[in-house]
């Protein structure tokens, strides 16, 4: 049985998600591997996408005991976030693979809820601000800026 | 590019994005049509009798009237009025976060403007197949018209346009074959010159600002 634990199941972009992830087996199997992966996935009417943000794993497991895997994953400042329109959804996860040998990989998903977070200036770089590449070639005609404007509700 | 403003410092300008003749369905089916024309004259080269080169003739210049006329619509705006720039506080707009964006655009030989709608659009688009078989959908999700200042400034149009995209938004979303796209578009009914319209895209980051 896989059990996915959170404090909340709302993250703003730019945090840390940090939660427990534990494996008890039903008898005595020794798993390669269990793997703990934050990520995205699309659903609706475009291609299918999907992306996975961060992952931790752990090999070193002893036969029949119950296997805890902490993770602290950093939700990306640019997104996506979580959407639900109408023609498509994003959908964020914390997935649990249990890799068995010689048996299906035992799976458990958790369903998350990306959403906006609160701009901090210290997030940004300059890099963030060089828009070179929208650079325009035409010039402006005049701007006519020096005679006094009279204002009209449109 | 970017702007000075009354303060001396930069602020960024948004291209504009059009269509410029307000739907690009009638340059586009105008062009067929002649396309067509052109190609039906040479596919049928022996099927138009004894008066052959005359005929073809009349048929490439009928179906050249209504590209014709795009054009000359094109060449009359453009001798009425520049191109237009929106001018913006920043490169984003923060979700919760109070903006005034400037639209500009060079006014000549008299042309008005009758009527301006200024609106604010969400939309979505998805892609779904592959090579030839890709296609688009884009749906719009929110649409919310503005209230905008017109600034009369001899031979210019200065429109000033407050604001808001509030919280959840959503913000901007770009992955591949999803994208959410904010919109700022214009319409304008002109007189002394064909009508227009303009659109900028406006980039909001997942973020906000408290307000």
């Amino acid at each position: 049985m896989i059990r996915i634990e959170i404090p909340s199941p709302q993250v703003e972009v730019g945090s840390a998600l940090k939660g427990q992830a534990s494996w008890t087996p039903d008898k005595e199997s020794k798993p390669r591997a269990v793997r703990v992966s934050l990520g995205w996935r699309t659903e609706g009417r475009g291609n299918r996408k999907e992306g996975t943000c961060d992952e931790t794993e752990r090999s070193d497991i002893t036969p029949g005991s119950t296997v805890t895997l902490p993770f602290d994953f950093q939700v990306p400042l640019e997104g996506p976030v979580s959407y639900e329109g109408k023609l498509m959804k994003i959908i964020w996860e914390i997935t649990v693979r249990v890799d068995l040998p010689f048996a299906r990989d035992e799976i458990e998903r958790k369903e998350i809820r990306v959403v906006p977070g609160l701009y901090r200036i210290e997030n940004h770089t300059d890099e963030d601000l060089d828009f070179d590449d929208l650079d325009d070639d035409d010039g402006a005609e005049d701007d006519g800026a020096e005679d006094e404007p009279e204002i009209n509700r449109a | 590019m970017s702007s000075v403003d009354s303060f001396g410092s930069e602020k960024p300008r948004l291209p504009d994005a059009g269509p410029v003749l307000g739907s690009t369905a009638w340059p586009v089916w105008s062009t067929m049509l002649l396309i067509f024309a052109v190609a039906m004259v040479f596919v049928f080269k022996d099927g138009f009798g004894a008066d052959e080169g005359r005929t073809r003739f009349w048929i490439v210049l009928v179906a050249s009237i209504p590209l014709l006329l795009v054009i000359v619509q094109l060449v009359r705006l453009r001798r009425a009025m520049g191109k237009a720039e929106l001018i913006v506080d920043s490169w984003v707009t923060l979700l919760g976060q109070k903006e005034n964006f400037v639209y500009r655009r060079p006014l000549r030989g008299g042309a008005v403007v009758e009527k301006l709608e200024v609106v604010l659009e969400c939309q979505e688009s998805v892609t779904h197949g592959s090579g030839r078989s890709r296609r688009s959908k884009t749906e719009v999700v929110s649409r919310r018209e503005l209230a905008p200042t017109i600034l009369r400034i001899p031979e210019q149009l200065h429109v000033q346009i407050p604001l808001r995209i509030d919280r959840p938004g959503p913000p901007s979303i770009d992955i591949p074959d999803h994208r959410v796209e904010w919109w700022l578009r214009l319409s304008l009914t002109m007189s002394g010159c064909p009508s227009t319209k303009s659109s900028f895209e406006i980039q909001v980051p997942p973020e906000y600002v408290e307000t």
